[in-house]
């Protein structure tokens, strides 16, 4: 797999690849609403890899992590522990959302459009926008800003949300424009989309990071918002068609940790010839501080499982599907 | 262990040198001062034999007395040989502060406070057969051409220069490619040519003395070692000290034929030359080791090897540099560099401090061993790129075929080794200080006096051009006055033969008759770090960007709030903070400001050249400066609080780097790094956790490899886990090993003053760590 770009140029232009590869993307009109990009990611497929958050996501699950993907809409994440009460984002806000009590900063969220002005103007970062448009020549002049350590490792990109997939357009452009490049390219995805995008993916995507969370259909409903037919329906049409896919279980104490649904991990696997590993993601608790970042209170907690548990349910899939089973840190 | 390049395997020590490990352990605690630089103990007891030449001999010349002493100093150490050591020679007392700097004696080991009157009258009357040339005349000569302005510049904290000049590496080639005699015939076959004048004379007979010094210390352990296999009773110990007493016996003079005989040579010269650099050990020792596969030796090769190691190790070797390429360009990585690594591995140790050159065609298996030695929680080996040195020594003058010679020396300096006199640094010039000068157009930071260039002040600036062309013009005024005191510095080491025994293994000073630090050598440019440059782009950036282009700050708000250290102003100093990109984040406006405060200053001081013939060039590995010239600044526009630490190395700083390493690497590798090629390194935080997979460990690898041929030039790693640096500083008791990285030194973090260890605690700030 060769680089479009001359890597030799790259230093004297300064400017990463962008100027050797953009040219070479056909230019339209789709944004995409992005809400992260995180350079140097090591563990969302092989290689060093960035990886793009997309938002918005027609799951539920109660455990969610990454809670700022959920909407589709730009969201204000406000980290209180960093606000120094400048209160120039009450004079910024023209749905007057910012207000000043007494001393205090008080944020109310009922009228806020997320238009971003307070954010613009906070000095601290304690106010955040997460969600932004971006074109996807936005979004590839950072990706391929690291196409050397890619080529290096056999790295590239791996889009993440929310669901990618619930900005199908956006998303395949992306994936395409990295192919272009020469770049690894996974998606992160909940499998729940249609087959037709389904289809459209496994031509532009090296590898499927595929989300499997509970194996009781009615279990699913309820912990995920939907049930899990159409996320094994495509997961057969993956199979089908001959892609990549290594299988990604979060683990939740009292939720999805049941013995069923460890040997439903296990059955899945050895259905699929296209699983080539099963990681298992065991249940953290850094999403809490975004939650409260969003002024959402009220979250699921629990405490993470122990190390042996996981363990046990790591070798009982393994010896099961015969795949090798990792436990993600 | 069969195959040196295993990950998953340790070296196996033979049971001999299990043994002799377990003897040097209980020695190693002895010396707390092994981290500055110092290979014994301090001056002992009583009377000092490095003196008694100087005053025995009155009318003879400094140079010979100088040599007598190194060599009496030598001689008069106890000849002691360890049990079942198979290399030997202990250290001396030492004295380095005479034999390598020649600059004041007192104050700098001798305690003239605490020394008996008789010593200190005897210590004076050695001190007055020197040049005197101290900081004091250094500083006067300066003043009498720059003006009583020279006393302002001293408490300024901008620079310091002409002190410090200790390492470079001698030709361990010529030693073993000669032997002790053929250097001696060397010698004495420039003086039958060059010697025309008493100076040149004297220096030749005091080098005649330092080769046939080496010789009779060589013979007084060959003797030991028969007088003990005479007495000994067990025949193992009997036979180990004969083949010592043969081995020290052959080396005394004829050129070696074994790698035993290469490996006791070479630690010999390295006593003598104060333990210091060793050059490309896996180069200059494989022709032996080659020899040794087909003609058996008495002891075994890698025996030889682990045996020189410990030498290295016990005494606190400060850097020996492994693969890189051959003469023809080729790589020359081969079973020693991992034969090497492996030992030192196995030792786990801080001491000898290796760097690993890194070339375009790496191979694979090196990469590995070295991450899995970093994430074993070494911090050695360091890394250098052949990509960016070779081209970059190249500008400076050096062939190709000398450049592709090179080594890391002392604090992670680069230079030929055997050809270079580029010794540690010249001076340190912190380049934030002349900012800080300039914001105030050229008025002292301490006191209201004009010390620089007469500039606009910041208040009095209409645009950021204005700015910066005001600090242009203190770096323009404050050069002359810096180079001419670091070149004083070079003419006091030259006129009191620093360095002398390393005159002999340094190609261009036997040819040419002229002491090592007088411009013997082939090669003479001269180092000097560069402190405080990603603060000084990022206060840059962050003015152009908030005061003269978005407008978001005022000229007076902000130079208020500099001038309160942000107190009342913490609204101004999270703007400065958040509001304006910082290099080290792949930001082009950031990085591009970093690159042209770089460019502005090291092409600058290219222009001079030192009294020795050499270009002056840039380096950054600062050991403690990036904190004592930090202690000495004000606030500064980067959001930096007064006397904050400028950072050790030309990274961002620390905490201002948050997109992760290869957004940070790409940052510094945009730097003008070839300018700079004294050594210019860079801090990479790769914490243990980090490093817990083989999946992680190869990416890494690989991001690195990138970053060495894409720009960057030196990478040090620190792989202690952040929550072991909280419990060190709580019970330091309990972390004696933990090894951390400041400037070019791995060392142990318990070791190191609360400032430092807050230092490198703040890097992990980054986030991800």
């Amino acid at each position: 797999m060769t680089h479009p770009c001359d890597l030799s140029t790259l230093k004297e232009k300064m400017q990463g690849c962008e100027s050797a590869c953009i040219p070479l993307f056909e230019k339209g009109d789709t944004v995409g609403m992005v809400f992260d990009i995180q350079r140097f990611s090591l563990y969302d497929g092989p290689g060093v890899r960035t990886v793009v958050f997309l938002k918005g996501c027609p799951l539920r699950c109660i455990w969610c992590h990454n809670r700022e993907g959920l909407s589709s809409k730009p969201q204000i994440l406000f980290d209180h522990t960093r606000c120094i009460g400048c209160m120039d984002c009450v004079d910024a806000c023209p749905e007057g959302c910012h207000l000043k009590v007494g001393e205090q900063h008080t944020f109310d969220r009922t009228a806020c459009t997320a238009c971003g002005s307070c954010a613009g103007q906070c000095c601290t970062g304690a106010l955040r926008l997460a969600g932004m448009e971006m074109t996807p020549e936005e979004v590839m002049e950072q990706v391929l800003r690291d196409c050397g350590v890619y080529q290096a490792s056999g790295g590239g990109m791996t889009l993440s949300g929310g669901e990618p997939f619930a900005q199908p357009e956006f998303a395949l452009r992306l994936l395409r424009h990295a192919k272009e490049a020469g770049l690894h390219t996974a998606v992160e995805t909940s499998g729940y989309t249609t087959a037709d995008i389904i289809r459209e993916a496994v031509s532009c995507t090296d590898l499927f990071l595929y989300d499997y969370k509970v194996t009781d259909p009615e279990r699913h409903q309820m912990l995920c918002g939907v049930t899990n037919e159409r996320i094994l329906r495509n997961l057969k049409l993956l199979d089908t068609l001959g892609a990549e896919v290594i299988l990604r279980c979060p683990i939740v104490p009292g939720m999805n940790d049941s013995l069923d649904h460890i040997r439903g991990i296990g059955e899945v696997a050895v259905a699929y010839g296209c699983i080539k590993a099963v990681h298992l993601e065991p249940y953290h608790r850094l999403g809490l501080d975004k939650a409260a970042r969003l002024g959402q209170t009220d979250i699921f907690d629990t405490a993470p499982p122990g190390k042996d548990r996981m363990e046990q349910y790591r070798s009982s899939i393994e010896a099961h599907c015969g795949r090798p089973t990792y436990i993600d840190s | 262990m069969l195959d040196y390049t295993s990950v998953s395997e340790k070296l196996v020590l033979s049971d001999r040198m299990e043994k002799v490990y377990e003897d040097i352990l209980p020695r190693l605690h002895k010396w707390e001062a092994r981290e500055s630089t110092l290979c014994a103990e301090m001056q002992p007891e009583g009377r000092d034999p490095f003196l008694d030449v100087f005053l025995e001999e009155p009318d003879t010349p400094y140079v010979i007395c100088l040599a007598k002493a190194i060599v009496r100093s030598w001689l008069v150490t106890p000849v002691v040989i360890h049990p079942y050591e198979a290399v030997v020679g202990i250290t001396r007392p030492t004295y380095p502060f005479l034999e390598h700097f020649s600059w004041g004696i007192v104050d700098h080991g001798y305690k003239a406070d605490t020394m008996d009157p008789d010593e200190l009258r005897r210590l004076s009357a050695a001190i007055g057969r020197m040049t005197q040339l101290d900081e004091d005349h250094r500083y006067r000569t300066a003043g009498a051409v720059f003006g009583p302005v020279i006393e302002d510049l001293k408490k300024e904290g901008l620079f310091t220069a002409g002190d410090y000049q200790g390492h470079t590496i001698p030709s361990y080639d010529t030693l073993l490619d000669l032997g002790l005699d053929g250097v001696l015939e060397k010698v004495r076959r420039y003086k039958a040519v060059n010697a025309h004048d008493a100076g040149t004379q004297d220096l030749y007979e005091a080098w005649e003395i330092l080769v046939i010094g080496m010789s009779e210390y060589l013979m007084q352990y060959a003797d030991e070692a028969a007088r003990l296999a005479k007495t000994d009773t067990d025949p193992e110990q009997k036979r180990y000290h004969q083949q010592i007493a043969e081995n020290c016996a052959f080396v005394a003079h004829k050129k070696p034929q074994t790698l035993y005989q290469a490996v006791q040579l070479m630690w010999c010269l390295s006593l003598w030359d104060w333990v210091d650099c060793l050059g490309r050990v896996d180069q200059y020792l494989y022709p032996f080791y080659k020899r040794a596969g087909t003609e058996p030796d008495v002891i075994d090769a890698e025996d030889a090897i682990v045996s020189i190691m410990f030498k290295l190790w016990e005494n606190g070797a400060h850097n020996a540099t492994l693969s890189g390429c051959g003469k023809d360009g080729g790589d020359a990585t081969n079973e020693l560099t991992f034969l090497f690594l492996q030992v030192l591995r196995r030792i786990r140790e801080v001491y000898p401090r290796m760097a690993v050159r890194i070339r375009e065609d790496a191979d694979p298996k090196l990469l590995r061993l070295i991450v899995q030695m970093w994430s074993e929680g070494m911090c050695d080996p360091s890394i250098v790129s052949d990509t960016l040195v070779i081209p970059a020594l190249q500008r400076l003058g050096v062939t190709l075929e000398d450049a592709r010679n090179y080594a890391t020396l002392g604090c992670q300096e680069i230079e030929v080794p055997g050809k270079c006199d580029l010794g540690c640094e010249d001076g340190i010039f912190n380049v934030a200080k002349a900012f800080e000068i300039a914001m105030r157009g050229g008025k002292s930071t301490k006191s209201d006096r004009q010390i620089g260039a007469k500039t606009k002040t910041f208040l009095e600036c209409e645009t950021f051009e204005e700015v910066y062309e005001s600090f242009e013009q203190q770096l323009w005024h404050f050069l002359p006055i810096f180079t001419f005191i670091c070149d004083r510095g070079q003419e006091e080491r030259a006129a009191n033969h620093a360095k002398l025994l390393k005159g002999i293994f340094t190609d261009g000073c036997l040819e040419k008759g002229i002491p090592h630090d007088a411009g013997g050598p082939i090669y003479n440019y001269g180092v000097v770090e560069t402190a405080g440059v990603p603060p000084v782009a990022d206060a840059m950036t962050a003015i152009k960007k908030l005061v003269f282009e978005e407008k978001k700050i005022s000229k007076e708000q902000l130079q208020q709030a500099l001038d309160a250290n942000f107190e009342g102003f913490e609204k101004i100093r999270q703007m400065l903070l958040n509001l304006a990109p910082k290099f080290g984040n792949d930001d082009d406006e950031a990085d591009a400001m970093a690159c042209r405060v770089l460019d502005t200053f090291w092409d600058e001081l290219a222009k001079y050249r030192s009294v020795r013939g050499g270009p002056y060039t840039g380096a950054c590995s600062l050991l403690s400066a990036g904190v004592t010239f930090g202690a000495q600044m004000g606030a500064m526009a980067d959001g930096r609080f007064a006397g904050e630490p400028l950072g050790n190395t030309m990274g961002p700083r620390p905490g201002a780097d948050k997109r992760g390493l290869t957004a940070m690497l790409a940052s510094v590798a945009k730097l003008p790094l070839h300018k700079g090629v004294g050594g210019t390194t860079l801090n990479v935080l790769l914490p243990q956790k980090f490093l817990a997979d083989e999946q992680r460990r190869d990416a890494v690898a690989q991001t690195l490899r990138h970053y060495m041929r894409s720009g960057g030039q030196l990478a040090q790693i620190t792989s202690a886990d952040l929550e072991d640096l909280h419990d060190a500083k709580r019970h330091p008791e309990r972390h004696g090993d933990l090894i951390v990285r400041v400037g070019g030194f791995s060392t142990r973090f318990v070791q190191l003053s609360d400032e430092l260890q807050d230092e490198i605690i703040s890097r992990y700030v980054r986030e991800g760590l």
